[in-house]
């Protein structure tokens, strides 16, 4: 039971990690990203290729999505955002493509195996522990970041360019310069969540990244109250909590089998997301604001 | 010169601001005018003609680049950003941030918050002005359709800009506060703005302008001052005419 809570736990936090990507693109500054899947994937494969182990691996892997990222964004910068929505679909597809029929590169659908794990030092019984308490470290160094941009100018002119681009241009804001930093930032965390999964499981192959990881983003980012990076996260666990609670479901329904428990787990997944917007249109927090009694030391008059 | 399609909005007409000069630009619905500011913004680019800011040729230059240079527009139906504060409207409009860079937001934190504190103190002073000092940290999609308008008008200033556009400043604003945001102009104007206003209400323009232009169906159709404008016939017929139309 530990261990499962474990496993649990991490794979919560790697989600975290990954809606804590699209937040930045998509929840501050507008741009869906459709090719969360690809991103994650590139990561992964990264990492599994890499010829450094550990941290260093990772950089490599957040390098990789950072440059993908950044490309996407360049290729449509002087286009409607919704172009660039586009293009991540296809990225995603070929990413997929490649990933099951480039043989020399990521041994097809057979996968790479052996991804060093970063806490292989551990005793073996300590290593699900250690991993989690490693993801849990990158996870909050990442929102730290995050964090520290939102609330920045950064943070402030992206939110303006996703609310209305013409506004933000005639303020003198270079609308395609921050969509393209918004973007590959989001993606080097996307990419390092994708790395992760590769240690964590140690394992790869092109049926892991499907499009449902994108969807659990999207996911993730609606519940939690897109703009918060904090309600993310607490979107993440509540979207897992109940995937996993439902798992249960089979025990107390013994008319349940595979097949239908599945399918059920994902409705009611559905119904959950569609139940907490009915209630709290905006998710479960909202986007962090600039008050004035944070900036100045007068009194209100 | 400026075609949508087969309409030509703009033909042959040109608009002058020197410094601390209030201009306005009059002429019925549809003339033009809204198009002729969009084309000096830069978020249209017109097929002829040019744009010159201190005598160099900004043509070609993006709505943004624009604006670092000195060169803001409001907008007719007003364009607050809803989902930000009051504060945060202006805030984000303060020139050359360097809180706005990755990574001087990241690694300079205290040289960023030292500027953000340096740019509310010049927000709130602007705020005060506009009347909307206790409305700073509300979300600008409550304020009324006036407080709006004198939002555009707030941003506008915080980006400190040599030339300003307003697109009907006063278009749904009390009359109390128009009479404020008269003031206001002149203020400005005194202190080296120059403004171009676009405004259908007359009172306002008589009371702000230093000279009015009269555009007509794209057209220059007179200048000069508020007097001589409303005395022109070609001036009265084309208001009539656009009404009857
Ligand atoms: N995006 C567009 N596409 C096609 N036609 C347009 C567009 N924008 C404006 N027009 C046309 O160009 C002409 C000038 O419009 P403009 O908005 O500049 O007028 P205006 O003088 O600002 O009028 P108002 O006083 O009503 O604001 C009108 O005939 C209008 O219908
Ligand atoms: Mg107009």
């Amino acid at each position: 039971m530990i261990a499962y809570l474990i496993t649990i736990a991490t794979l919560v936090a790697l989600a975290s990690l990954v809606g804590l990507g699209l937040n930045l693109q998509w929840g501050l500054a507008g741009l869906a990203n459709f090719g969360i899947a690809g991103f994650y994937a590139v990561g992964a494969y990264t990492v599994a290729l890499s010829p450094v182990p550990g941290v260093p691996a990772l950089g490599l892997a957040m390098l990789a999505c950072l440059g993908l990222g950044a490309l996407l964004a360049l290729l449509t910068a002087r286009l409607e955002a919704e172009y660039l929505a586009i293009i991540t679909i296809g990225f995603a597809e070929v990413v997929r493509l490649v990933s099951l029929n480039e043989g020399w590169l990521t041994n097809g659908a057979l996968g790479l195996a052996d991804v060093p794990s970063p806490v292989g030092f551990l005793p073996a019984g300590w290593q699900p522990l250690g991993f989690l308490g490693f993801a849990l470290g990158m996870l909050l160094a990442s929102f730290a970041v995050l964090e520290v941009l939102a609330r920045s100018p950064f943070g402030r002119a992206l939110r303006a360019v996703r609310d209305d681009d013409v506004v933000a241009a005639t303020l003198g804001k270079d609308v395609g310069g921050l969509r393209v930093r918004a973007f590959a930032l989001g993606g080097a965390v996307i990419g390092l969540a994708g790395g992760l999964h590769a240690q964590f499981l140690s394992y790869i192959d092109p049926s892991q990244f499907t499009s449902i990881v994108t969807a659990y983003a999207f996911m993730a980012v609606i519940a939690g109250g897109r703009g918060s990076n904090l309600g993310l996260i607490l979107g993440a666990g509540s979207i897992f909590l109940l995937l996993e609670s439902t798992r249960f479901l089979k025990d107390v329904i013994p008319l349940l089998d595979g097949t239908r428990l599945a399918a059920l787990r994902l409705m009611l997944v559905g119904a959950g997301i569609v139940l907490l917007l009915i209630l709290r249109p905006d998710g479960l927090m909202a986007e962090p604001r600039r008050l004035s009694r944070q900036l100045s030391p007068l009194k209100e008059p | 010169m400026l075609r949508f399609g087969g309409v030509v909005a703009l033909d042959g007409a040109s608009l002058a601001v020197r410094p601390g000069e209030v201009v306005g630009l009059i002429g019925p619905n549809g003339a033009g005018k809204t198009t002729l500011l969009n084309v000096m913004a830069g978020l249209l680019r017109p097929q002829g003609g040019q744009v010159l800011l201190d005598g160099a040729d900004i043509t070609r230059l993006g709505p943004a680049a624009r604006a670092r240079r000195g060169l803001v527009r409001s907008f007719q139906i007003a364009r607050e950003l809803g989902r930000l504060t009051v504060l945060e409207n202006l805030l984000l409009a303060a020139p050359a941030q360097r809180g706005e860079a990755v990574w001087q937001a990241l690694l300079r934190p205290r040289l960023v918050a030292a500027e953000e504190r340096a740019n509310a103190a010049r927000a709130l002073a602007i705020l005060t002005r506009i009347g909307l000092r206790a409305k700073a940290d509300d979300l600008a999609a409550g304020l009324s359709g006036g407080q709006k308008k004198l939002l555009e008008l707030g941003r506008a200033l915080m980006l400190r800009p040599r030339v300003v556009l307003l697109d009907e400043p006063a278009a749904g604003v009390a009359p109390p506060l128009v009479q404020e945001l008269a003031r206001l102009v002149r203020e400005l104007a005194a202190e080296g703005i120059g403004f171009a206003l676009v405004e259908h209400d007359m009172a306002l323009v008589q009371q702000v302008c230093d000279r009015v232009q009269v555009l007509a169906e794209g057209r220059p159709l007179a200048a000069g001052s508020f007097a001589e404008v409303t005395a022109d016939r070609r001036v009265v017929d084309a208001y009539l005419g656009g009404m009857a139309a």
